[in-house]
């Protein structure tokens, strides 16, 4: 390859990296403890904290919707797995002639408990949060935020091939980290998390664009169906909807028709129920398997007679096509994993994280020492720092933030699930000013430091509550304690960074004197 | 099973690690004969082979081989810093 095109395909490297970065940087932290967002759900919800036992929690649901909404249309009711101790119910009301038809209201919805008990839990969006934001933000209109994630993404892809091209000694270098070496260290260190980790980044970055492709590039589809109903109905077959007979017939009980469906899918695990015309005699019921099971996110269902419990319809395999996204979204997503591949997929992320974040301090280490005045950077090198302040030890201050407003926020509240979200914002914005107020050396150690601290104090302040880690441990909830333990450990972890930043004192290289002070090997040590 | 695939995957870092004259310097403290290059080698290829047996022989086909690249990452991550530790490390035991 000859020297000029390698010349170029660096520089694409760092423009396409550093336009992007800091929105990759967010997407890629946001999707990767989304990896545990169940757990953060039930973290977030401690009043639904318990061992799960799904067909107590199904019977439960049954009895409080035939009391709450016996004549809704139909009724939806999520069947907690590994991850989940109670269920989430929501209802769609019989429509009312003249109306439009109401959906994803506040009181459509309810949580039945472990015990299957109805159950008033704190108003949180919980990990679901951060799971939608990585890929449809805030505050902004979803299909303007999925456009601009997309482009992101697509940048990265970018990056991540020229970044290969640009890395001659990417073999030779495989196993090469030098400590302690300044911009050295830096550049082994967004080596080493891109290098190593190279599967998962291509992966995630190429299946993540899979996810969103029917909006990326609707032609094919535009082209071939009119309708967008009829392109559903086409990929995703579902059993036909049913007119109400209007003859009462009561619900035949679910519990067995769950072990049905388990056991035609050779002992898979149920995720949803849908209940349609409930009470009625054309009543149906349709199980859905968890995604837990099967790599494909596409999973088959079975319907059912509510009246009489026989088995109607059964989804036929999917499409080849069809089922090739699915695993691929699969894939992505993880939902199959057990917890073992799902701290790979943590740790993976995290390398992705850092990688970016890494990438980013990277330009402006290597720019530091080429400044006409180090005293006086361009306004343009001294955005690039700020901004990584803001976002690199900003972001996981606001929502470590946002996880501590889950926790002091008054239950009661009104909109307090969108407060939660505001409160995140709020230390976000508050940490990017800091950024650009503080010295840049103590705005590092300050924002590391104190999100070590707030995340350790998380586990604490739910231990003094009474019902944190020893609480769970007692109950034998392990998901909880598995959380409570993980807070505590990225809490250590960050003090460690702040400490390592705050000790570190850059060599005078050569004769030009480093002014302020850059985070070198800080956060590749916490990726240890 | 997994912890078994782990370690072979850690072998096999190593020993590539061990077939590249500068971190065989590292290690041994001398250089390598190309014969040593070559087993060292193929026992690091062999090594993550194995590996992805295991994988696949605990989790199946599907699951396993994408554990195994999880598997992978994280055994050539404990292996980089392992060499990163002796290559810092003072000169002369």
């Amino acid at each position: 390859m000859s020297a000029g095109f390698r010349q170029s395909q660096s520089s694409l490297h760092t423009w396409s990296g550093l336009i992007v970065g800091w929105v990759l940087f967010t997407i890629f932290l946001m999707g990767t403890v989304s990896y545990w967002r169940e757990d953060i759900n039930r973290w977030m919800r401690p009043e639904l904290a318990g061992a799960e036992r799904p067909e107590q929690v199904v019977e439960g649901a049954v009895a409080f919707l035939q009391d709450t909404a016996p004549d809704a249309k139909n009724w939806y009711i999520s069947v907690p797995g590994a991850h989940e101790a109670g269920s989430s119910l929501f209802w769609q009301p019989r429509p009312v002639e003249g109306q439009p038809p109401r959906r994803g209201r506040r009181d459509t919805q309810a949580l039945v408990g472990a015990d299957g008990q109805p159950l008033h839990a704190r108003e949180t969006r919980g990990g679901e949060f951060f799971y939608r934001f990585h890929f449809d933000l805030h505050y902004v209109p979803v299909l303007w935020a999925r456009w601009f994630v997309g482009f992101c993404a697509m940048a990265m892809l970018v990056a991540i091939v020229s970044g290969i091209i640009t890395h001659k000694k990417i073999f030779k270098d495989f196993f090469t980290f030098r400590r302690e070496k300044g911009q050295r260290t830096w550049l082994d260190g967004h080596n080493a998390t891109a290098v190593l980790a190279l599967p998962f980044h291509l992966m995630i970055t190429y299946t993540g664009l899979v996810t969103l492709m029917a909006l990326y590039m609707p032609w094919a589809a535009v082209a071939n169906y009119s309708q967008t109903d009829k392109l559903f109905e086409a990929l995703f077959p579902s059993v036909a909807e049913i007119e109400r007979a209007g003859k009462p017939a009561p619900l035949v009980d679910l519990v067995p028709l769950m072990r049905d469906a388990s056991a035609r899918w050779g002992g898979r695990a149920i995720g949803s129920i849908r209940v349609s015309e409930p009470g009625d005699a054309a009543a149906r019921v349709t199980i859905t398997a968890s995604q837990t099971d099967s790599i494909s996110v596409r999973t088959p269902s079975i319907a059912y007679s509510g009246a009489t419990g026989r088995m109607i319809w059964q989804s036929d395999g999917a499409q080849g096509a069809v089922q090739a996204a699915g695993v691929m979204i699969g894939i992505h997503a993880g939902r199959f994993a057990s917890d073992l591949l799902r701290w790979l997929y943590f740790l993976s992320g995290i390398g992705g994280t850092v990688m970016v974040a890494s990438g980013l301090v990277l330009w402006v280490v290597k720019r530091r020492e080429k400044l006409p005045d180090p005293m006086r950077p361009h306004f343009g090198f001294r955005l690039v720092e700020r901004l990584n302040i803001g976002f690199i030890a900003g972001l996981p201050l606001a929502m470590t933030g946002y996880l501590w407003a889950n926790r002091l926020l008054p239950v009661e509240m009104a909109s307090r699930a969108d407060w939660e979200i505001h409160a995140m914002f709020i230390v976000w914005g508050a940490a990017l000013l800091a950024g650009f107020l503080r010295p840049a050396k103590k705005a590092w150690v300050e924002q590391f430091a104190l999100t070590g601290v707030a995340l350790i104090g998380l586990p604490l302040h739910d231990l003094l509550g009474g019902r944190g880690l020893i609480g769970a441990g007692m109950a034998g909830d392990m998901r909880m304690v598995g959380m409570n333990m993980t807070l505590l450990l990225l809490g250590v972890a960050f003090l460690a960074v702040a400490r390592k930043v705050q000790r570190y004192r850059p060599k005078a290289k050569r004769v030009r004197k480093v002014p302020a002070i850059s985070p070198a090997p800080a956060i590749l040590e916490a990726a240890e | 099973m997994t912890i078994l695939a782990l370690v072979a995957a850690m072998v096999g870092f190593l020993s590539l690690a061990l077939s590249m004259d500068k971190h065989h310097q590292e290690m041994r403290r001398r250089k390598s004969s190309s014969a040593e290059r070559r087993a060292f080698r193929s026992a690091g290829w062999g090594g993550l082979a194995i590996s992805l047996v295991l994988a696949m022989a605990a989790w199946g086909a599907a699951v396993g081989s994408i554990l195994w690249f999880g598997i992978l990452s994280f055994a050539a991550a404990l292996v980089l810093l392992l060499l990163s530790r002796i290559a810092s490390a003072p000169r002369g035991r």
